[in-house]
């Protein structure tokens, strides 16, 4: 059996391909506020299409390897049981699969609206988009309050000292990654 | 103490099941919990009614056997503590209990609350040993282990395999008992050597008996009645990702 066919093989390509695209959305968003750079990604060369491949790819791969994961979890349980109890999971963490979908259709949404603009409404004219992008931002800062954190675990990069001050920190960069792109959305509808 | 309980009762495998209304009368708060359902037994088995079926041995916290979900909880709301270890102190006068077997795809139920649980034994089956023969008890100094290695080790290998990482799990995964496996033999020298196929075919196992993904829930840890970490589980990871250079995985049993 292979690397991807391996319970762990597949959660590490879902953990780094995630965490590629938070790396992408990190530098995405300073580049809104100075610069409209990151709109259009800097133009030097091929460079642009590197990138943009790379994250096709993570994003085709951790959208198919999640769904794939999240059916056999559900196949392996048998049942629910009468009274349940989390002791120490979260909403975040339990609703993965749905705040995934939500931002899978939020970025191609987005996709659609700004890079290739085949939706011409934009949310600084349009209630509707403006409430569909915060909804959408909602969604990845779900994803990411489990995600980022999980993805150290994932790795293995996890220690019984550090692991309150990585899902600390990694709960921080979603909530600090949603305010600052609400804050667009905010500080543009005028 | 008086107190109502809701069991699971299931005649057998293909049984679908249901909850059982039942009352425990004059229940001391010295008895452990596997007394107080052997107490309520007797008043079946004397009403000439099919008592409770649940699995116990050592009855000391060792043997992993008595799996029971009390009040949603693997093996009830005392912090690492087995059902057996579990006394009626812990529970208010008058109230409701829900005791339910481990419920996992894997661990089909046998009868009430007994399940199988040899989809564990087949995950150690698969690569949860050694295979050189180390003979007697070597001579202390021959081979040295770091003081926090023995720790470590000695941490991983308190995990009895009573199945509540699996009950607990919201994906019903058994990577904790896996993880705690892998990672004591990982931390000796004479586990060292196997150590990139063993964690390719145990996972691979684990998978096989038709165990969840893990995905960093965490309560597994919260319910484990020996403590095991799921730091345990970083250093499955790390453990499979190094297999991968050696090529371990790609190689099948
Ligand atoms: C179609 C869209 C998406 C789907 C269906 C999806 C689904 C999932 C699922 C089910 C998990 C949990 C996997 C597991 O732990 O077993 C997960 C984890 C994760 N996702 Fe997504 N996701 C999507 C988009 C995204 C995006 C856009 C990002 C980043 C901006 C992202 C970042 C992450 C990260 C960092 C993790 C944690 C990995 C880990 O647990 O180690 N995901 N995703
Ligand atoms: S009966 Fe052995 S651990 Fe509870």
């Amino acid at each position: 059996m292979g690397f991807i066919k391996n319970t762990v093989g597949r959660k590490v390509v879902i953990a780094v391909t995630g965490q590629l695209m938070v790396v992408f959305i990190i530098f995405h968003l300073p580049g809104n506020y100075f610069n409209p750079w990151a709109m259009t990604f800097p133009a030097i060369g091929s460079f642009i299409w590197i990138v943009r491949l790379a994250l096709l790819l993570s994003f085709v791969l951790h959208a198919f390897f999640g769904i794939q994961s999240e059916l056999e979890n559900h196949k392996a349980r048998s049942g629910p049981y009468a009274v349940t109890k989390s002791l120490s999971t979260t909403f975040a963490a339990k609703t993965m699969i749905w705040s995934g979908i939500l931002s899978g259709v939020f970025i191609i949404f987005h996709l659609l609206n700004i890079t290739v603009s085949v939706i011409d409404e934009s949310f600084q004219d349009n209630y509707a988009v403006a409430i569909g992008y915060a909804i959408g931002l909602s969604a990845v800062c779900l994803h990411l309050y489990h995600g980022i954190a999980s993805f150290f675990q994932t790795m293995g990069w996890n220690s019984e000292k550090s692991l309150p001050a990585v899902t600390s920190i990694g709960k921080g960069m979603a909530l600090l990654l949603f305010g600052g792109f609400i804050c667009i959305v905010i500080l543009n509808r005028g | 103490m008086n107190l109502t309980l809701f069991v699971w009762r299931q005649k057998g495998p293909d049984d679908k099941g249901r909850l059982e209304q039942l009352n425990a009368k004059d229940i001391s708060l010295e008895m452990s919990f596997l007394e107080m359902l052997d107490t309520v037994n007797e008043g079946l088995i004397k009403d000439g009614k099919e008592p409770i079926a649940f699995d116990h041995d050592c009855r000391e916290g060792i043997c992993g056997m008595c799996s029971q979900v009390i009040n949603g909880v693997p093996h009830g709301p005392q912090e690492k503590t087995t059902v057996c270890q579990l006394h009626m102190r812990n529970f208010k006068d008058g109230g409701s209990i829900y005791i339910e077997p481990w419920r996992a795809r894997a661990f089909p139920v046998i009868k009430d609350l007994i399940v199988d649980r040899s989809a564990l034994d087949r995950i150690i089956q698969a690569g949860g040993y050694i295979s050189v023969h180390t003979g007697g008890v070597p001579e202390a100094n021959a081979v040295l282990v770091p003081k926090e290695d023995a720790d470590t080790a000695m941490d991983a290998s308190e995990c009895i395999g009573c199945g509540a990482c699996v009950a607990a799990c919201p994906n019903g995964s058994a990577m904790l008992f896996t993880a705690a496996k892998v990672s004591h033999l990982a931390m000796l020298p004479q586990g060292r050597t196997e150590a990139a196929r063993r964690v390719c075919v145990m996972t691979e196992a684990m998978m096989q008996q038709g165990f969840g993904n893990c995905s960093n829930h965490y309560e597994c840890q919260a319910a484990c009645p020996k403590g095991i970490r799921v730091q345990f589980i970083a250093k499955l990871n790390r453990e499979f990702i190094k297999a991968q250079f050696k090529g371990a995985c790609r190689k099948s049993p």
